[in-house]
């Protein structure tokens, strides 16, 4: 009876045995699988950074004067062929950075806070937060588009500012009652104004 | 960027601050007190609207729908960086000079000059996103510089000590939008999941 028990759980124990053997043969197998994968990818991405330091970075222009000239998004707008100054975001996008440095280093220089006007009524502890006004004396919307239309105005050391728009912002234009081309604007009247600014706030530019 | 502002790190509001700020103004909505309709007119010109080639031009009477778009895949994010300081020499064990080993991102940046590179980001079936951080470093200070002299509150601002922030916050913003096109499966953004190269070319 002892013999028949042992014989059984030796069986069942090669069983198991053989069983384990096989995970680890897939899962060895899987692992193989991967790391050739891996390298298949690592050497594609060195054949590519090969192929951009060849035909793009060795081929590419130096430019003197930075801020003369003509500064695009990090896409290069889509223009193929061509030559370009690109950043991340384009003007807008290095402006969003200035501004984002100075709400994180320099928030005392923007706000201003103003205590309510009943200061000599009441004593100054008894003032509630809310009846504190804060100001923004930089980041706010009526000193920055001041600051865009002067700088693009008077200040901008190259010919033009790019700005990239989607085809729809032109298709629009094109079909208003009194069409407009791209690049030229005037005021427009409402609903068309505010179908305008949607189309241009959910697409980023048009 | 809209939809990657909180992922950048972009405080609040700050997008909207100067996206939608710029096109009140280019719009003729600018409650700027002594801007006229007529002044800008003079102010238009100056800006350059340049027309993605990204999606199709859909003629009149055509199905939007059956057209397909047409578009270069991208095939990396391509980062221009400023050279960097050659590593000092030391002593080895056997008293051999050698570079050394401080890694390349700690060495210390050659100061940049008023030059960068022109690349072209799409040829021949290829289309790279490509960032110049001295086109974009020497495009803040100019807008940094402008903005002390045209905001008051930022009037006797220390220009090298804020440069030096934006730089930082600069290379910040850009990390995070560089894993946005990582191939990790906790990258859920719809971006392509594409390598990111750094290149220092000696100008």
């Amino acid at each position: 009876m002892k013999t028949v028990q042992n014989n059984r759980e030796k069986l069942e124990a090669q069983k198991q045995a053989a069983v384990e053997e096989e995970k680890a043969k897939i899962v060895a197998k899987l692992k193989r699988k991967q790391e050739k994968e891996a390298a298949r990818k690592a050497v594609e991405r060195e054949q590519l950074k090969e192929h951009i330091l060849e035909n793009f970075i060795k081929k590419a222009t130096v430019v003197e004067g930075i801020v003369t000239q003509e500064i695009v998004d990090a896409d290069g707008f889509g223009q193929k062929d061509k030559g370009v100054v690109s950043v991340l975001g384009g003007v807008l996008g290095q402006l969003m950075i200035v501004l984002n440095t100075i709400k994180k280093n320099y928030s005392r220089l923007d706000m201003e806070v103003k205590s309510g006007k009943s200061t000599t009524s009441r004593a100054k502890s008894a003032i509630s937060h809310e009846e504190k006004e804060a100001h923004h004396k930089i980041l706010n919307p009526l000193v920055i588009q001041k600051f865009i239309y002067d700088y693009v105005l008077e200040r901008l050391k190259s010919e033009k500012l790019s700005i990239q728009v989607d085809p729809a912002y032109v298709n629009y234009l094109s079909k208003l009652p009194a069409p407009l081309a791209i690049n030229e604007m005037r005021t427009i009247k409402e609903p068309n104004f505010s179908a305008l600014r949607e189309l241009l706030t959910k697409n980023c530019g048009g | 960027m809209r939809e990657y502002q909180v992922d950048l790190g972009f405080e609040a509001d700050i997008f909207d601050l100067v996206f939608e700020g710029f096109w009140e103004v280019y719009t003729f909505k600018a409650q700027i007190p002594e801007v006229s309709a007529k002044k800008m007119q003079a102010w238009i010109p100056k800006i350059k609207l340049v027309c993605n080639d990204y999606t199709p031009k859909v003629q009149e009477g055509e199905d939007e729908a059956a057209e397909e778009v047409q578009m270069t895949p991208i095939s990396a994010y391509v980062r221009i960086k400023l050279a960097k300081a050659k590593p000092e020499m030391e002593e080895d064990e056997e008293g051999n000079l050698r570079p050394s080993n401080i890694p390349e991102e700690q060495l210390e940046d050659v100061p940049a000059e008023d030059k960068c590179l022109s690349i072209i980001t799409q040829q021949n079936g290829k289309s790279l996103i490509v960032s110049n951080e001295a086109a974009g470093r020497y495009f803040r200070y100019d807008l940094i510089k402008e903005m002390s002299v045209s905001i008051e509150a930022l009037k006797g601002l220390d220009l090298s000590e804020f440069n030096s922030k934006c730089d930082a916050e600069a290379n910040r913003l850009e990390n995070e939008f560089c894993k946005l096109f990582e191939d990790e499966p906790s990258n859920e953004s719809r971006l392509p999941r594409i390598p990111v190269f750094d290149f220092r070319p000696a100008l």
